[in-house]
């Protein structure tokens, strides 16, 4: 080949290359992807270095293993809190109900106001479409229907979405004593100028509306199949907007969560008692997987030793015991490369619950920060915290749990504690593992949920 | 291209995969971001000497070995590969690279070029992937910082390259795709 030629080749390589950097395209780096796949044997001519931290990696892996225990008794006491904090607790809400829990696992991709939750149990019987979803006491949205594709999975379309609506009542009624009424749903207008989103307000059945509660009443439509079952509940609070018009303050988070959801039923519905919330971590859903390489610098993170030949997927979790390790960034067929807890700029929904045992969880969003400079047991993190804790202390340690709705990592898995101060502003936190997760040797991914 | 070639393009990939995981191994247990990046030190070092009829074909061997053990993205490896075999093809038309010193300071550049470059590439995802979900991006990966933040993994690099290119040089099975020629005759030829 010619000299000239040569050159214009390596430099159009360059240009592709760098061009497919900045603009990946799906289908060029799965062709990629496949083409390097032999380098999973180059992966393992690195054993001879992985034998010099064999001590490092039995520290961690003993470590790991004392503190399964303490970390799955946390797990355990989240998913309790969590269950409470979905069912209200007021007997005029319990009256006639019967609630059947759900865990948030994905938002719709296509439809934002849509939760796909899995049904505890994985059993749908004595539940329809149109049930009124809640969150405590608060209206969360309707059962829209059960996912075809997985059983005991369904999509619950939040009172966020375009075009729903349910009448509601103020707690406040007219001088006269006639109830003020009207109907809730879908986001208001007013809202989407950077600010939290407010519910829109329409057909009140008066010009002036009070500073009020606004509860779910169905009763003058004799379409709604459960009107019972959603009477009472908290839709927000009242709020003038600009132009005359009212908007409604939800009473809940509607856009970071919730993470879990009790659907009220009829209480006469025929369905088993007793049925166990859906435990991911214990389901065959997971491939055991060898630490080939660690990336460790600028980027923190491992290639592991399984694929897509074994179902994993991007985005899936790497775990140890009830603890969440790392996540998945790029896979070909014979391995994977996960960017772990130390790496920069993930994004994951978490949960935070104080350490001293007290009630209430925090949900928000963790993003990655990188690892600590002193310390190979901790990472720093920006916490996004959803609202404050209910609590007087100004600054107190909580521990830190993956929330819902990242697909391929389960809730609850442990990921640290941090100190941490009551507010809801952004807030740099520095997350202690107590262990050096670098030197893990050995874990389990996530594979992919078609995958049995 | 011969079955010597082919075969001692196998031991730079061996060699290079090697020299990437021990960085990793450095990096994590004693130097921290004082890490050399060995890799890079033998690319740059084999660079300098390797027959340029060959160059075209080390960016692709050694990107391979990269992506054995990083989790970067593959064509952002490919192309920093690219980017640095093409670099020390133009500095060596021009310069001689046989001086250590001058060696050195050319695997300092290419190895803070290389960080920054990797970091924006890794910045630009994760301002995507946080504007996909609506949310405001940490900017903690900016090129700038990412240069202040690696500059010691480029020094420790270049002095790396200072007291390792003899050994190098000396790798078994690396010498049949050395030029033969000195560089004051080669690069009469250029």
């Amino acid at each position: 080949m010619r000299r000239s030629t040569t050159r214009l080749l390596f430099a159009v390589a360059f240009v592709a290359s760098a061009a497919l950097s900045v603009r990946p395209n799906a289908l060029l780096e799965r062709g990629a992807q496949v083409l390097a796949a032999p380098t999973r044997l180059l992966a393992e001519l690195c054993a001879p270095l992985r034998w010099l931290r064999l001590r490092s990696a039995h520290a961690a892996q003993t470590q790991l293993i004392e503190r399964e225990e303490l970390e799955h008794s946390a797990r355990v006491e989240l998913r309790r809190q969590q269950r409470f904090a979905a069912e209200p607790h007021a007997p005029h809400l319990r009256m006639g109900r019967r609630f059947v829990h759900a865990e948030v696992v994905d938002r719709s991709a296509d439809r934002y106001d849509t939760l796909l939750v899995r049904i505890d149990g994985l059993e749908r019987a004595g539940l329809a479409p149109g049930m009124p979803v809640v969150h405590g006491e608060n209206f969360v949205g309707r059962l829209l229907e059960f996912d075809p594709a997985r059983p005991g999975h369904a999509l619950v379309e939040l009172v966020t979405a375009r075009g729903f609506a349910v009448g509601a009542r103020l707690a406040e009624a007219e001088a006269g004593g006639a109830p003020l009424r009207c109907v809730v749903g879908g986001i208001a207008a007013h809202s989407l100028r950077g600010r939290a989103p407010r519910l829109a307000l329409v057909a009140p059945s008066a010009r002036e509306l009070p500073a009020s509660n606004v509860y779910v009443d169905e009763g003058l439509s004799a379409l709604a199949p459960y009107r019972e079952q959603a009477a009472g509940f908290v839709l927000g609070r009242v709020e003038a907007a600009p132009f005359g018009e009212y908007v409604v303050v939800p009473g809940l988070d509607l856009l970071g969560g919730p993470f879990r959801v009790a659907i009220a039923a009829p209480e006469a519905i025929e369905r088993a008692g007793g049925l166990e919330p859906y435990e991911p971590l214990s389901d065959p859903l997971w491939a055991p997987a060898r630490v080939l390489a660690r990336s460790a610098g600028a980027r923190e993170g491992f290639t592991l030793s399984v694929g897509a030949l074994e179902g994993v997927r991007r985005g899936a979790a790497f775990v140890v015991g009830s603890r969440l390790i790392g996540r998945v960034l790029e896979v070909d067929a014979l391995r994977c490369s996960v960017a772990s807890l130390a790496d920069r700029g993930w994004l994951l929904p978490a949960v935070a619950l104080p350490l001293d045992g007290a009630e209430g969880d925090v949900r928000g969003v963790l993003i990655g920060l990188g690892a600590a400079r002193d310390d190979a047991r901790a990472f720093e993190c920006e916490w996004r915290a959803a609202h404050e804790f209910e609590r007087a202390a100004a600054e107190f340690e909580v521990q830190f749990f993956s929330g819902s709705g990242a697909p391929g990592i389960p809730s609850g898995l442990w990921l640290g504690a941090a100190r941490v101060t009551n507010s809801a502003a952004p807030q740099r936190v520095r997350l202690e593992t107590g262990v050096d997760l670098r030197a893990t040797p050995r874990g389990f991914v996530r594979r992919e949920e078609s995958q049995p | 291209m011969s079955a010597n070639v082919v075969l001692a393009s196998c031991g730079v990939v061996l060699w290079a995969t090697w020299a990437n995981a021990l960085s990793e191994e450095l990096a994590a247990r004693l130097l921290g971001v004082w890490a050399p990046d060995l890799g890079i030190v033998l690319l740059v070092v084999f660079a300098a000497r390797v027959r340029t009829s060959y160059l075209p074909w080390l960016a692709p061997v050694l990107a391979l070995a990269r992506c054995a053990s990083s989790i970067e993205p593959l064509f952002a490896e490919l192309a920093a590969c690219l980017g640095a075999v093409g670099a020390v093809r133009a500095l060596r038309a021009g310069l001689d690279l046989t001086p250590r010193l001058a060696l050195a300071a050319a695997t300092g550049a290419i190895a803070a070029g290389w960080t920054v470059w990797l970091a924006w590439i890794a910045q630009l995802r994760v301002d995507e992937h946080f504007q996909r979900a609506a949310l405001d991006a940490p900017a903690t990966l900016a090129g700038w910082r990412a240069a202040l933040e690696f500059a010691p993994g480029a020094l420790s690099s270049a002095l790396a390259a200072l007291l390792l290119a003899p050994l190098v040089r000396r790798l078994p099975g690396l010498s049949v795709l050395e030029g033969r020629r000195p560089w004051q005759v080669a690069a009469s030829l250029r």
